[in-house]
């Protein structure tokens, strides 16, 4: 038996130790441990010659990526499935994999911190407030090399040869760098169920603003809701009448390239141009013709989609990723369609079609050069065919690589939402384009401006507020938030 | 206790120092090792972020990049910040309105389940509590769907009973969506206070009941004579952490309605975290000086609870 003194003295013992255990616990990861994200040289010796991969890089160091992965209507099998091939090819690199659908939250938190190494090297969605901020700050690596890459499957091509026309060009330059790469798209418009057009005999491309609105007006006419969307987080009204909308009026007006500078840099005036001003007034006017569903405003985005697939609504604004997202409650036969929506006159003006912000990679710059190098290659790795097709096919993700869009054979096997996309851009002249900005403000004057377009935006689309007012409105917050940014 | 332990043990005189010595060290390990942990855990993750935020909220600042001292600057904004008032008065509709009803409907329920021998008092419990188990996502999720227009519960039961509203979007209208989010959050709330009131009441001598009794007192009298007075410590700190829970709390309507429709359910808190993680915009400065306003009101409503809800307690 121990006596007292000695039970107390162990039991205070025990105690301290757990102490210590805890408060190391609270450490993270600093001191020594480089494996959590970096490299481990694997042979020092003097003069032994390193094995090099294809790539160029050491096949002896051993790199542990951190990933911060956003999972959201495409889910994380995709990249899963990228990422174990990837380190069945390159057993020396480890992923730390964080998923969460709340990544945005995530990385902000980490990026405040300002802890480099407990940041990731690789994320794969844009924290909260964007990237311009960060890009400006120097903290994200430029990628417009990842572009000139040897694709890992088609060696002889660069990445850049084979990606989707126009994903190059429309890669936002912010200090005329390309800070990210994206691996699986998602394009906006407006999704249908493609059996409940056929049985109403329902126009299915409406090509001009005109027979859009005829359209709309047929559909009332058999008593179901032409359009839905989340009123709950009305931006999802932009997968299908955002910004790319008031990019085809420009385009229509014959300048384009200077509005999107415009828009890019926030030059004034924003909200009040005329081209964002006829755009809201054509949304406010199916407001007032009572094309959009009722009890929008209460709806939340799966809401919104489950009316498309119950019939009560004709049409959900969304992305592609819809068809991942709701397979759980899509009945087995039932076949997404797509359409944009047509601002345009006439069909030799373009469509413009909104380029979504999913999978957009970006890689932090304060981590060694090998982690950047391996992340380049990851990023370069998830375009390949093999990749590309899984995610397109169990994700419904939109291919990046143009010969599988291209290919008869691999396109069939494609999701019905893809394909109807793809088929859409096929038949009809349209660009597809990612709006962003390439400046930030910091001035809560800013988010005023945004929060009053917002509440807004529900009003607009049940008939219940005339624009102009309040675009006005948002142009002074706006025009203030600008030049106390000049100051 | 271990001083008169130590005392009693050792003989001699040098056995004996060495032994309050001992003593002594251990005392102090115990104390470090009891306080140190959960006192510098506060100092670390609540007071210093909370000191830190004063700082914070005088810089313009987006959280990774150089932030810029503006002084008051953000204050003199907020102030002027529609958005805020307009949340504030949101804010103070649930403050009243759902402590109220919490505590209403929990001592009602409370004193049922002591007063009463049903013999599902056990039960009871469980069912009054099994709100308080589930995630805030969960009960305003649940709640969404008896609002829903075309499926949800309200409408079916109103039809069943006469009233047809039809397709009614409860969340979805202006003038109804603020309302309805106030019986979500009482629900939500009122199972944790139905057992603390329960276990208050418990406490109260039987003895006090049976001599109120024989002198002829009834269920009111015994109701507000005896068990409301002798619960009231237990209510006045109830009502404070639900006026402040109400106050700081935003989940439920996050997902409810998200401040929407038009603003209509906007609260500080909701105002307060979108500008500090907005999907376009993020100002941390200005975020802490909205959460600064709300440490004032809280801090204010803290000394309003003591000065006009009685802190009288009595021995029994």
């Amino acid at each position: 038996m121990l006596n007292g003194n000695k039970k107390r003295w162990m039991s205070s013992g025990i105690a301290a130790l757990l102490s210590i255990a805890m408060l190391a616990g609270c450490g993270g990861n600093s001191g020594t441990n480089e494996g959590a994200s970096g490299t481990t040289p694997g042979s020092d010796k003097p003069g032994a010659e390193v094995e090099l991969y294809e790539n160029g890089l050491p096949k002896n160091e051993e790199v542990t990526l951190k990933v911060g992965l956003f999972v959201g209507g495409y889910g994380r099998d995709f990249f899963d499935n990228a990422a174990e091939s990837f380190k069945a090819k390159y057993p020396n690199v480890k992923l730390d994999i964080t998923a969460s659908a709340d990544m945005k939250t995530i990385l902000s938190t980490r990026i405040s911190a300002g802890n480099d190494k407990d940041m990731f090297d690789l994320f794969n969605t844009e924290p909260s407030g964007g990237i311009v901020g960060l890009a400006e700050a120097g903290k994200l690596e430029p990628m417009d090399d990842i572009w000139e890459y040897p694709l890992p499957d088609a060696p002889d091509k660069k990445v850049k040869d084979l990606m989707m026309p126009g994903m190059y060009e429309s890669t936002p330059l912010i200090q005329g760098k390309r800070y990210e790469f994206t691996t699986a798209s998602s394009f906006g418009g407006l999704f249908f169920n493609k059996k409940l057009f056929e049985e109403h005999g329902w126009n299915q491309n409406p090509n001009t603003w005109d027979e859009f609105k005829t359209l709309l007006a047929d559909i009332k006419a058999d008593g179901i809701a032409p359009i839905t969307f989340p009123g709950i987080h009305p931006s999802y009204h932009n997968w299908a009448f955002g910004v790319a909308k008031n990019f085809e009026l420009a385009d229509i007006n014959g300048h384009v390239d200077e509005f999107i500078e415009n828009y890019r840099t926030y030059g004034l005036p924003q909200y009040t141009n005329p081209e964002n001003i006829e755009a809201w007034t054509r949304f406010y006017e199916l407001g007032k013709e009572g094309y959009f569903a009722e009890g929008l405003p209460a709806l939340n985005h799966t809401q919104s989609q489950m009316q498309v697939i119950q019939g009560q609504a004709a049409m959900v604004s969304t992305g592609t990723h819809v068809e991942n997202e709701m397979k759980e409650a899509t009945p087995e036969d039932f076949e997404w369609g797509y359409m944009a929506v047509p601002f345009r006159e006439n069909t030799d003006q373009t469509l413009w079609i909104r380029s979504g912000t999913t999978n957009f990679n970006y890689i932090w710059a304060a981590k060694p050069d090998l982690n950047k190098k391996w992340a380049k290659e990851l990023i370069a790795w998830m375009v390949t065919l093999e990749n590309q097709q899984f995610a397109a096919e169990n994700a419904g993700a939109l291919p990046m690589r143009k010969d599988l869009a291209e290919d008869p054979e691999r396109a069939a096997k494609l999701t019905s939402s893809a394909q109807a996309v793809l088929k859409y851009i096929a038949d009809n002249k349209a660009q597809t384009y990612k709006a962003s900005r390439s400046i930030s403000i910091s001035d809560p004057n800013l988010a005023q401006a945004e929060k009053l377009m917002n509440e807004n935006i529900v009003k607009f689309a049940m008939g219940l507020q005339d624009p102009k007012p309040i675009l006005e409105q948002a142009e002074e917050l706006l025009k203030k938030a600008v030049e106390a940014e000049k100051k | 206790m271990s001083d008169s332990t130590v005392v009693k043990a050792p003989k001699a005189p040098a056995r004996k120092r060495l032994g309050l010595d001992k003593a002594n060290t251990q005392k102090w390990i115990f104390l470090i090792i009891a306080i140190v942990p959960p006192f510098g855990g506060y100092l670390l993750f609540t007071l210093f972020p909370n000191i830190l935020s004063v700082y914070y909220a005088m810089l313009d600042w987006d959280g990774f990049t150089d932030a810029t001292f503006v002084g008051l600057s953000n204050f003199v904004t907020a102030f002027q910040d529609k958005y805020v008032w307009r949340a504030l008065t949101h804010n103070l509709i649930f403050m009243i309105t759902v402590p109220f009803f919490v505590i209403v409907i929990s001592l009602l329920l409370a004193y049922l389940i002591t007063n009463k021998t049903y013999k599902e008092n056990k039960f009871l419990k469980v069912l009054f509590f099994f709100p308080n188990v589930l995630s805030t996502v969960v009960v305003a999720l649940l709640w969404a769907f008896i609002y829903d227009g075309s499926y949800g519960l309200l409408n079916g039961v109103l039809k069943f009973v006469g009233i047809d509203v039809g397709n009614f979007y409860w969340l979805g209208n202006e003038s109804t969506a603020l309302l309805s989010i106030i019986p979500a959050w009482v629900w939500g709330g009122v199972g944790l206070y139905v057992i603390i009131f329960a276990n208050a009441m418990l406490g109260i001598p039987k003895s006090l009941y049976e001599a109120a009794i024989l002198e002829g007192a009834g269920h009111m009298t015994r109701l507000m004579k005896i068990t409301m007075p002798l619960v009231t410590p237990i209510i006045r700190v109830s009502a404070l952490f639900l006026v402040v829970g109400t106050m700081k709390g935003f989940e439920i309507i996050l997902i409810m309605t998200n401040g929407g429709p038009f603003g209509s359910t906007d609260v500080i808190g909701l105002y307060m975290f979108n500008l500090a993680f907005g999907v376009e915009y993020r100002n941390y400065g200005y975020a802490s000086a909205v959460g600064m306003i709300l440490f004032v009101i809280l801090v204010t409503a803290k000394l309003l609870i003591d000065k006009f809800v009685p802190n009288r307690g009595y021995e029994y």
